[in-house]
């Protein structure tokens, strides 16, 4: 597929899936949000109660704008929207997907997620501005330039879509329809995977594991680069997920463009092993202490 | 929860775009190159290579879908890359068209520093005449994933150039 980022499921859904399942687990996915209006754009009594919407995890913020709209609209102050979101009075990067930033932000057992909604003055010191949903899809385009640069050493595919083509794999976006998006992504020549082939997207919880006898005949993954992008928040010595501090600066989260690269044609290849290459140091060495928490908070 | 040691590759984004406008000024300045520098280190890179140090406690046994910290320290990140700015269409070509760049930094400083140079507010930014870069991207990983001939290939233009 073309997306160039990976969501990974939250603890309690480990388990092994291939690539179509594991797509369209993700696909799928959505976080309840519960968002409030800022404190300061409140000029009514009572304050309008928070919205409650579910946000697509391959979606973005942004692109709820219009289901907020209405429901805030008649208790805003005079001006002129700017719309972004907090969560803790950490401003919401608009680019990256809401299933990314819950799985990033958002501590156990916090659910819905309660955002903070503000239409004015917007943080331009800190985000990226964003005027609505070409901003969103202009962004998304890049990113999928990036991965296919990755993969062809060149996004011609791309750049020659189709206006038809783009319009119709940006609207598989908006509405988070997957069997759209691959009808159109099977013609962008992004495929890091042969045709036959599935992705298990699940970790194993033993290291010396041949994984190859556990799931056999599925996993035959093409040689080369698959572009990835990673989030990656360290959580210290922190034994509890609950116990971790809200993160209140961006900075405290390393984004790293890191492709990784597949030697062998036709291997098991699994999100375990590109991490393991990105990151060895978090499953080394090889002590039943480090498996067990991989296996169980994974 | 951030390391002593990540401390190198944080940048303070924000408020203080002068600063570092006036900090990549300083770099342009002092670091321009000429046709006979000597090339960086060659690619690829590969993660595994530069790890260093050793399996400290926050490192292991972390959960991963909130991962580590590990890679964050590479030495590598801290490399300097070189920048070759290309004008596209209609936009002013300048003077200093090569300089250096902390791998750590983020590609939000190379568009900061044109805006500057350029005074324009609207500016549009691309690597190797194909896409526009996130502004949260590293330039270390820009240039691992697109670089080539040592250097990073940076164009701008006032107007959209590739859509």
């Amino acid at each position: 597929g073309g997306a160039d980022w990976v969501v990974l499921p939250r603890a309690s859904d480990t388990m092994e899936m291939c690539s179509e399942e594991a797509a369209k687990y993700v696909w799928e996915g959505a976080i309840p949000l519960q968002i409030h209006l800022h404190e300061s754009e409140v000029t009514t009594l009572p304050a309008p109660p928070p919205a409650l919407v579910l946000g697509s995890r391959i979606g973005y913020l942004p692109l709820l704008i219009p289901l907020l709209k209405p429901h805030f609209y008649s208790t805003l102050p005079p001006g002129v929207d700017t719309v972004w979101f907090d969560y803790k009075g950490l401003p919401l990067k608009w680019y990256v997907p809401t299933g990314v930033l819950f799985d990033l932000l958002c501590p156990e057992p916090e659910r819905p997620w309660n955002l903070t909604v503000h239409f004015r003055s917007y943080p331009a010191d800190s985000l990226t501005p964003c005027d609505g949903e070409e901003n969103v899809k202009w962004s998304f385009i890049n990113s999928l330039k990036e991965a296919a640069y990755i993969i062809n050493g060149n996004c011609k595919s791309i750049m020659n879509m189709s206006q038809a083509d783009q319009f119709e794999l940006w609207q598989s976006v908006l509405k988070g329809t997957l069997d759209s998006y691959c009808k159109v992504s099977s013609r962008l020549k992004l495929g890091v995977l042969r045709e036959d082939c599935k992705v298990r997207t699940s970790l194993q919880s033993h290291l010396g594991v041949n994984e190859s006898s556990i799931i056999p005949n599925q996993t035959v993954a093409a040689a080369g680069r698959i572009p990835v992008r990673w989030y990656i928040r360290s959580v210290g010595d922190a034994d509890d997920l609950e116990d971790i501090d809200a993160i209140d600066r961006w900075e405290e989260i390393s984004y790293i463009n890191r492709p990784v690269e597949n030697h062998v044609e036709g291997s098991l290849f699994t999100l375990r092993d590109a991490m393991e290459s990105l990151l060895p140091d978090c499953f080394e060495p090889p002590s039943s202490v480090c498996d067990s928490k991989l296996s169980t908070e994974v | 929860m951030v390391t002593s040691e990540k401390q190198g590759l944080e940048i303070k984004l924000g408020k203080k775009y002068g600063l570092y406008i006036n900090r990549l000024e300083t770099i342009a300045i002092g670091e321009l190159l000429d046709h006979t520098c000597s090339p960086l280190p060659s690619l690829p890179y590969h993660a595994r290579e530069d790890r260093r140090r050793g399996h400290g406690s926050s490192s292991s046994g972390l959960p991963l879908f909130m991962a580590a910290a590990a890679v964050a320290e590479t030495p590598l990140s801290a490399r300097k890359v070189v920048i070759h700015l290309r004008a596209t269409g209609d936009a002013p070509i300048l003077k200093q068209n090569k300089f250096k760049v902390a791998g750590s930094d983020k590609f939000v400083k190379i568009i900061e520093f044109l805006r500057g140079q350029l005074h324009r507010d609207t500016l549009f930014v691309y690597v190797n005449s194909a896409f526009s870069p996130n502004p949260d991207e590293l330039v270390i990983d820009l240039y691992n994933n697109f670089g080539f001939d040592g250097k990073l290939v940076v164009n701008y233009a006032c107007s959209m150039a590739w859509g």
